[in-house]
């Protein structure tokens, strides 16, 4: 792979700082607890950043292929084209209204061009009933 | 870039920088680029660095063109920058390192700081007899925009204090 | 003295006036006290890049052909001294800067190509897309949906999962 990956992150929000360029994740995805299904998750946004290997990889173009496996198979392919001009490139893809069907695992997988680079995987859960009453939508 | 561009003024009329043809005695070329003129602030300033030094012997004026690379390398006729010019110059024109003691007109030396490379060179011109000690006076053409001065080689501005002094010949 | 006169002192032209590299003007510089209180006060926001962009609109106003740039010591120090800045006008600056190859500017443009490469070795780039998946309910209030990512998001995605 041209660039390594040097971390790949699945989190509720980001913020860059626009005097220091410093990046900051916010509340990173562990499990998610929906009260009823279906259910949505409003935002959650997938970064990466990627190092550059040599001098020579400078002005390369590239592309990053999220795959959002929901848990119940269905699939959601997102890709995003760069050019690398730094030594370091951040790719952040923000998504916006993941429906969620059933309880399992959502799964976040990062390719670079056409290569597997890393993934994340968040727990998608239903809490527990209480009193033995089912959970009843909000 | 999405903003309107900052320099457009410049690239609108300013100089494009040229140099000439110039080359080391292996043929290897020699990145160059002929300096335009000094503007009144610069030609101030140098004159104000002038002032107490009563040991510098001025020979020319405030002036663009060359730089002190350009003077002892190219004949006053076009400025030279990079440090890796200076290198090549250096190996492929066989210069030689020698001592101060023995160093005569026509050598060149070079104030180099211990970490940010050559600050600056000039063409040894005299060597004076300063009571029993043989003092190499040196030929400075102190930048791109300001002029001339002979002087000794001990008797340099402030920011090449420090430096390492080093003598170079071509001689066999 | 205000940061940007200080990089007009007589000290800061003398450098660029007597070190004949621009490679070790760029390492004196970056000791010179007027780059270090320019930084101090970019860290502590009394100046922006909209102030340094401004500043050097003002500067190019004395620009002209076949002269040395008046203010091209006090521009080399400004490069140095913003080099870090993590704003994209500032990045955008230095990179015009350095993409320059006129006799006017010849050294600032040179030490702008020194910036230019150590910034981009030590900032990292950013791309960021944003992809609706499916319909997210509207919310008054909130940070604007245009300024993701450079905002804070406020942690409440799943509290209001819902049937769709």
């Amino acid at each position: 792979m041209a660039l390594r990956l040097e971390y790949f992150v699945v989190a509720e929000g980001v913020a860059v700082d626009q005097l220091t360029n410093q990046v900051s994740l916010f509340n990173v995805l562990e499990e998610i607890k929906a009260p009823a299904f279906p259910a949505l998750v409003h935002k959650a946004v997938a970064h990466g950043l990627w190092v550059i290997q040599n001098d020579l990889d400078i002005g390369t173009e590239h592309q990053v292929l999220l795959i959002i496996r929901l848990p119940d198979r269905a699939e959601h392919r997102l890709t995003t084209n760069f050019t690398v001009t730094h030594r370091r490139h951040r790719v952040t893809q923000l998504i916006e209204g993941i429906p969620l069907s059933t309880e399992g695992t959502l799964e976040f997988e990062v390719l670079l061009d056409g290569q597997h680079a890393a993934r994340h995987l968040v727990d998608v859960e239903r809490p527990p009933a209480i009193d033995g009453q089912a959970p009843t939508a909000t | 870039m999405t903003s309107p561009r900052l320099f457009g003024i410049a690239r609108l009329i300013g100089t494009p920088e040229s140099g000439i043809a110039l080359a080391t005695s292996a043929s290897r070329a020699i990145e160059n680029a002929q300096a335009v003129a000094p503007d009144e602030r610069a030609r101030a300033l140098y004159q104000a660095s002038r002032k107490g030094k009563i040991g510098w012997t001025n020979r020319r004026d405030a002036c663009g063109v060359y730089n002190c690379f350009g003077l002892v390398w190219a004949s006053r006729r076009t400025s030279i920058y990079e440090v890796s010019e200076i290198e090549k110059i250096l190996s492929d024109d066989a210069y030689r390192r020698i001592d101060e003691a023995t160093a005569c007109i026509g050598d060149i030396v070079i104030y180099r700081h211990q970490t940010l490379g050559p600050l600056h060179a000039g063409l040894v011109v005299e060597a004076r007899l300063v009571g029993s000690a043989v003092i190499p006076y040196i030929l400075s053409k102190w930048s791109d925009s300001y002029g001339e001065d002979i002087h000794s080689y001990l008797d340099v501005p402030q920011q090449y204090l420090g430096c390492g002094i080093e003598f170079w010949t071509d001689r066999p | 003295m205000l940061p940007f006169d200080q990089l007009e002192a007589d000290s800061v032209a003398q450098l660029a006036f007597t070190v004949a590299t621009p490679s070790a003007l760029y390492g004196l510089l970056a000791q010179h006290p007027s780059v270090a209180a320019f930084k101090t006060a970019l860290g502590t926001r009394t100046i922006d890049a909209d102030d340094v962009l401004q500043r050097v609109r003002v500067w190019l106003g004395d620009f002209v052909p076949r002269i040395r740039f008046r203010h091209e010591a006090a521009l080399c120090a400004l490069v140095v001294a913003v080099e870090s800045h993590g704003s994209k006008q500032i990045g955008e600056f230095i990179e015009e800067l350095a993409s320059l190859h006129v006799a006017e500017l010849s050294m600032a443009s040179r030490v702008a190509r020194i910036a230019n490469k150590r910034r981009k070795a030590t900032l990292s780039a950013n791309t960021a897309v944003i992809v609706k998946l499916g319909n997210v309910p509207s919310r008054t209030g909130g940070p604007r949906q245009d300024q993701v990512p450079s905002r804070v998001l406020i942690p409440n995605s799943f509290t209001s999962a819902r049937v769709a």
